[in-house]
């Protein structure tokens, strides 16, 4: 129950950072998928199961402060999650190029199923977000990945568990 | 049985649920029940979005604060450079202004006086006996010798301060009138009297004229001048003013004349030497 309480707090939190306080972190308008991030990360650590609750849930919160698809996020992380969970928890993430690679892997995935959920039930062109600020997005995110990254190790060690 | 298939799959079966909720959730996303549910979102997050943007707004005024501050600071230096550099300028402007004012006064003195006037400045004043030497700005090199008259004015008026004691290369000393040493002969022009002032030798810093003969009329305010029969001064500069007639001694056939000096030392910052009489 505290882990869950933990989890809650570290996604909207991280949610609140992301809307309200940084926004010096904008580059083109775009900022790192900070939520992502920590799915991935506690998808990484504690399995399929608990990223796809915490994609779900993440998502769901994210839907409700700035999604225009009301879903759209909750749909992506959790298969985000999930997938996280399923097949990168057999990779051994032990330095920093792999463990850019793994973010980059997985935002690409999240990025193409959040268009993918935006391009069905939506008139968004794909082509026109693909060549505006996909790429940003996933670069971006990967880059503050890696350093988020192992600021959650770091706590993970102090607090004993995520 | 069930609990244990649940419990093997629920992975999956959490799977299925979320992608239907969420499918469903992006089929009615723009429909009145996903409004509600984010309004109702909304109204439970506000109090929190209040906070941080207080926190966020907060923390940018501390900053822009504290620039600011720093900027004013800097400012409030220059500021104050400025000010301590106005106000050396002011003193500096008031003391030259003090100076040529006194340079015109004394300038004007010696250009209207009947004598040649050398100008001096005050140095240094007696510490023990107050006044009664002078220190002055002009020696031996300037034609200063031992027995010159020195004068002041006193609203245009010239009056005695002393006489010459002491010459050096550079400075010289005056005897003021205050020294108990100092004597010179006077001449009271409305009595017709003559006779000796002597330097102030009480504390009621007045000079005194002894053996008047008591059937003279002096009266009081009477000016008191030097004489030309003194080889010390010209004639007629005043010394004082008649100020007390002291006759208290009934058997005495002479009174004594206590003078008031023309002259305040203490408010004087040039004298005039006479240097040659024309």
């Amino acid at each position: 129950m505290a882990t869950f309480f933990y989890r809650s707090f570290l996604i909207l939190f991280s949610i609140f950072i992301i809307i309200y306080l940084f926004d010096f972190l904008k580059i083109k308008n775009v900022r790192p998928d900070i939520v992502l991030i920590i799915v991935i990360y506690i998808a990484y650590r504690k399995g399929a199961f608990s990223g796809e609750i915490t994609g779900f849930f993440a998502g769901l919160a994210e839907d409700f402060i700035y999604s225009t698809l009301f879903g759209a996020y909750s749909f992506s992380k959790f298969i985000t999650g999930y997938i996280t969970g399923k097949i990168i928890t057999n990779f051994i993430i032990d330095n920093f190029f792999v463990q850019f690679f793994i973010i980059l892997i997985v935002t690409l995935i999240n990025n193409i199923i959040f268009m993918s959920a935006i391009l069905v039930f939506t008139n968004v062109s794909f082509v026109d977000y693909l060549g505006s600020v996909f790429w940003l997005k996933i670069i971006y995110t990967s880059v503050v990945g890696v350093f988020l990254w192992y600021l959650l190790e770091y706590f993970e060690k102090r607090t004993g568990g995520i | 049985m069930f609990s244990f298939f649940i419990f093997k799959n629920k992975e999956r079966l959490i799977f299925i649920i979320f992608f239907i909720v969420s499918v469903l959730f992006m089929s009615f996303s723009s429909t009145r029940f996903s409004i509600s549910l984010k309004s109702v979102f909304n109204t439970i997050v506000y109090p929190f979005e209040y906070v941080f943007f207080n926190i966020r707004d907060g923390i940018s005024y501390i900053s822009l604060s504290f620039s600011e501050l720093s900027t004013l600071r800097k400012e409030l230096k220059e500021k104050e450079k400025m000010i301590e550099y106005y106000r050396e300028k002011l003193a500096d402007y008031y003391s030259m202004k003090y100076k040529i004012k006194e340079l015109e006064e004394a300038l004007k003195y010696k250009s209207e006086s009947l004598y040649k006037l050398e100008v001096s400045k005050i140095l240094i004043r007696d510490s023990e006996e107050i006044f009664s030497s002078l220190i002055i700005d002009k020696g031996y090199i300037d034609g200063i010798r031992v027995g010159m008259p020195v004068i002041s004015y006193n609203q245009d008026e010239p009056g005695v301060v002393g006489v010459i004691s002491e010459v050096y290369l550079l400075t010289s000393k005056v005897r003021t009138y205050k020294d108990p040493l100092f004597s010179t002969g006077v001449y009271l022009p409305y009595s017709k009297v003559l006779g000796v002032v002597n330097g102030i030798s009480n504390d009621k810093n007045f000079m005194t004229i002894n053996y008047i003969d008591k059937e003279t009329n002096i009266s009081l305010n009477e000016p008191v001048l030097t004489t030309s029969e003194s080889s010390l001064f010209p004639e007629n500069i005043k010394i004082g003013y008649v100020n007390y007639i002291d006759n208290t001694d009934k058997s005495s056939l002479t009174y004594r004349v206590f003078v008031k000096p023309q002259i305040e030392l203490n408010s004087i910052k040039n004298v005039f030497i006479i240097t040659e009489r024309r």
